[in-house]
Parts: C-alpha cells; sequence; structure tokens
C-alpha cells in the first residue's frame, strides 16, 4: 500500500506546558511516526491557546499541526497511541486529497489562509468598526493569476461590501468583520 | 385595516421591487478546492451568531460546497477552535 498524505491536530493539555515536557512528547511523536515510515512534510506548533470551549475543565491547550506522508495501517495503532496518552486532550486525523496537499502548499507559500489569530474567537464586537474599509486598488488584483482565491466580489444581494480575502488585505484581520455577513440582511 | 395602515408606510430608500441579483457559489466563482477546516476566521463567514451553520438560501453555496463547508465547522469544533454553542460569536 502506497503511502498517503495526512494532517494530524493534537491538543496538548496545558500542564504540559507548564511543567516543559511539550518539547518531549512533540519529539516522542515525531520519533515514533519517523520510525513507522512516516515523511513530516510540516511541523507548525501553534502554541498555548485558548480553546472555543473547555476540555476537560482546561481552557487552554497547545496545539500541533502535522503534516505527513505514512502508510495507512500505521493510522490506527498511532490513534491508539493517542488515547492511551493523557496528555493529549483531542486529536483529528484528516487525510488529504490532492486538493488539500495543494492548499498546504500554497498556505506555506503564504498564498492563502492567513496568519491564525492569536486570540480566542469568543466575541468580536470590540474590533467592529474601529477601522475604516480599505477597498483595495485594482492593480493589486491583475498581478494576481485567475486560480488564486483571492478576488474582489460583489453582490448587492448577499454581500454588504465586497468579499475580500486576506491576502489582499495588509489588515485583514481588522476588516474581516466587514466582509460577507448575511446576517445583516436580516 | 391592515391594508390601510401598510398604505401608510414610506421608506427612506426605495425599497428594490423587481430587481433581483443571482446568488452564485462562491467557491466555484474563485475557483477554491479545498476548504481549511483550522481556519477559523474563513468559516466565521458561514455561521450565525449562535455558531450554527447558515443554510444554502442564504449563502447561495452550491451542494457540494456546503456539504464541505458543513464538514470542516464541524471539525473545527472538534478542535476547540469555533464554540458548539455561543452567544454573540460575531
Amino acid at each position: 500500500m502506497s503511502k498517503q498524505n495526512y494532517e494530524l491536530v493534537l491538543i496538548f493539555t496545558p500542564a504540559t506546558v507548564q511543567d516543559g515536557t511539550l518539547e518531549q512528547v512533540i519529539s516522542h511523536y515525531k520519533n515514533w511516526l519517523t520510525t513507522h515510515g512516516a515523511e513530516i512534510i510540516e511541523e507548525d506548533l501553534w502554541g498555548l491557546r485558548q480553546l472555543a470551549y473547555p476540555i476537560g475543565k482546561n481552557t487552554t491547550g497547545a496545539y500541533l499541526i502535522l503534516e505527513f506522508t505514512i502508510d495507512p495501517t500505521q493510522i490506527r495503532p498511532m490513534e491508539v497511541q493517542f488515547r492511551r496518552d493523557e496528555r493529549v486532550m483531542r486529536f483529528i486525523t484528516v487525510k488529504l486529497d490532492k486538493y488539500g496537499v495543494e492548499y498546504n502548499e500554497r498556505r506555506r507559500a503564504g498564498l492563502v489562509g492567513k496568519n491564525r489569530r492569536t486570540s480566542p474567537i469568543v466575541s468580536r464586537a470590540e474590533t467592529v468598526g474601529k477601522e475604516p474599509y480599505v477597498k483595495p486598488t485594482k492593480p493589486a488584483l491583475a498581478t494576481t493569476d485567475s486560480t488564486d482565491i483571492v478576488a474582489t466580489v460583489e453582490d448587492a444581494d448577499l454581500l454588504t461590501l465586497p468579499e475580500t480575502l486576506e491576502d489582499e488585505l495588509p489588515i485583514a484581520d481588522a476588516t474581516s468583520d466587514l466582509l460577507f455577513n448575511p446576517e445583516n440582511e436580516n | 385595516m391592515a391594508m390601510e395602515t401598510n398604505r401608510e408606510v414610506r421608506f427612506l430608500t426605495a425599497p428594490k421591487i423587481g430587481v433581483k441579483t443571482k446568488k452564485y457559489c462562491r467557491f466555484k466563482k474563485l475557483n477554491i478546492k479545498h476548504i481549511d477546516y483550522k481556519d477559523a476566521d474563513f468559516l466565521l463567514k458561514f455561521l450565525n451568531e449562535q455558531g450554527k451553520i447558515l443554510p444554502r438560501r442564504l449563502t447561495g453555496n452550491s451542494l457540494k460546497f456546503q456539504r464541505r463547508i458543513a464538514q470542516a465547522v464541524k471539525r473545527a469544533r472538534y478542535v476547540a477552535l469555533i464554540p458548539y454553542v455561543t452567544d454573540l460569536l460575531k
């Protein structure tokens, strides 16, 4: 069986950060993966982050995202390990199709996606209406190729403002509230 | 009676009657092939204030991408990037 592309999100308990064992745990699992024939493509440690809801009395968790190729038969033993490990609060393994692999490559190149937010998604009310919406200039659009997911769209019915994806806007975080929001219509 | 009072209603800006804008699937239009469940900010566009997934009749998504949005939102909820239930999400 040939190898497949997988993406793994692990959430470790905040206790691992406090006693400094996080690095050790991560290297343990990375070693396990490489010894079982995995090729790690990307390792992204988000670090301690606010959870959207408490998991087992913890309100924060340390996120680790791994992208790797591995033989599909190794996934089950890998997940068994996570279930037995108290330091792992949550895990999710997602098989990536060709578009997912392409997306991650483009994200690494900085073409799509955005820098993750450091603050939790709890309330966005305080950011609404602080900065005026800046319409992206036309030349910026012309430089991007047509297959790129960045584009400006206007739709009087659904969109109150032109929908612009993150890469176009240097202040995307502040303006994202002003983007597509069908709730405003009602 | 009800008819009479309705006639009294005046709008500051004239409502657009008969002007229909066709909805479209943004994923098809912008050629997006993959939806990242880790990008919570992007997924927020498809949620209402309670964190519920908006229906297709509001977002205009094609069935294919509505399914993928739903899948991505559910994954994002599982990894605690988006709450399952909340108020004032936006």
